[in-house]
């Protein structure tokens, strides 16, 4: 990484930041986990204490407190997927994160007609 | 690696899974994805980006390494809420072919993928029909319907793609609700289908 002091609106784009990201991950660019996806839902541990965690982290959890994407809170964040993906993945790790997500091999056919059910009725 | 779901602490109430299910939205450049989300969305469709690092040409000598430059590159996507435990979401790929990299981390999991097609253009509709029939990914085709198209009929549209005779072809207007729905029906009927048929088989 580069010694320089990351300036503000250095190599944004479109309202994202894209180089402080990789100081905020410690310069790690992938997550080590691959069952984060963009459609991975997290929810807060009840009792997930913020100690420790960095400004972006603290966010993150509370954003988590109702269920959100990683989509929808990079979104929210203004962070890029790849960024909130590694936040996450610690945060997974030390037991403050749940996991949810859908395996398209199980999905069941109740869980289609309920879909099927909420797009006619929109 | 796998999530367990199932071992949660005794005494804990059992509620139902959360689950988030994945859908795609690809096409061409200009094919209409982000209309179409738009169209199905709960919100205005939500802006993402995800960052790419590119190795220059430029080799810097000096630090031993080659110059990198990291860009980013949005997508769009779309919720619907289904109930407190189950959202649909829609991802709208980027229509750049350069991105063609990003696609596997769009669309693994997907439990479907919408591919829209502007007749005009064809052949930008080749590389979203070629990925999901080489992952097997269950798609539709929708053509989209623009002022001063030539109109081509759908058996015609769907010899010039190579699309299989089992990949259900619809025309849609991405701009109208109703429209996109339609289009998004006929692809959950072919996840109905799809499943049924998983069920009989592992019925011994
Ligand atoms: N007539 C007609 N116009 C459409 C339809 N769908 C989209 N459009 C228009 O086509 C233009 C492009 O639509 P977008 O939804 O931005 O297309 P896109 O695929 O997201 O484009 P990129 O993200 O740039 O690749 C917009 O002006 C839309 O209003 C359609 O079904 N019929
Ligand atoms: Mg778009």
């Amino acid at each position: 990484m580069s010694a320089e002091p990351p300036s503000k609106g250095h190599g944004r784009t479109g309202g994202h930041d894209v180089v402080r990201p990789f100081v905020m991950t410690g310069g790690r660019t992938r997550a080590d986990r691959r069952d984060l996806r963009i459609e991975t839902m997290l929810t807060a541990v009840p009792g997930a204490t913020t100690s420790g965690l960095s400004a972006e982290q603290v966010k993150l959890l509370r954003l988590c407190q109702a269920p959100i994407s990683i989509a929808e809170a990079s979104a929210e964040l203004g962070l890029v997927i790849g960024v909130t993906t590694i936040l996450a993945a610690d945060l997974v790790s030390e037991g403050r994160l749940e996991v949810h997500q859908t395996d398209p091999v199980e999905i069941e056919l109740d869980v289609l007609s309920r879909m099927i059910d909420a797009v006619r009725a929109l | 690696m796998t999530i367990k779901h199932d071992d949660r602490p005794a005494g804990d109430a059992w509620k139902p899974r959360i689950r988030p299910v994945k859908f795609v939205v690809a096409g061409g450049f200009g094919a209409g994805k982000t209309t179409f989300v738009g169209a199905l969305s709960e919100i205005p469709p939500l802006r993402t980006e995800a960052a790419m690092t590119t190795v220059g040409a430029r080799v810097d000598h000096r630090r031993g390494s080659e110059a990198k430059t990291t860009t980013t590159v949005a997508m769009d996507f779309g919720r619907l809420t289904v109930d407190e435990y189950l959202v649909m979401y829609l991802f709208g790929t980027p229509g750049q072919e350069r991105f063609g990299f990003m696609w596997d981390d769009i669309c693994t999991h997907a439990l479907g993928a919408v591919v829209l097609v502007d007749t005009d253009r064809l052949d930008q509709s080749f590389p979203a029909v070629d990925y999901f029939e080489a992952k097997d990914v269950p798609f539709v085709v929708a053509v989209n319907r623009f002022e001063g198209t030539t109109r081509h009929d759908l058996g015609a549209v769907r010899d010039a793609l190579g699309v299989s005779s089992h990949v259900p072809m619809t025309e849609c207007d991405a701009r109208h609700t109703e429209s996109a729905k339609q289009v998004l029906l006929l692809l959950l009927d072919e996840l109905v289908n799809a499943a049924r048929a998983r069920a009989a088989a592992t019925v011994v």
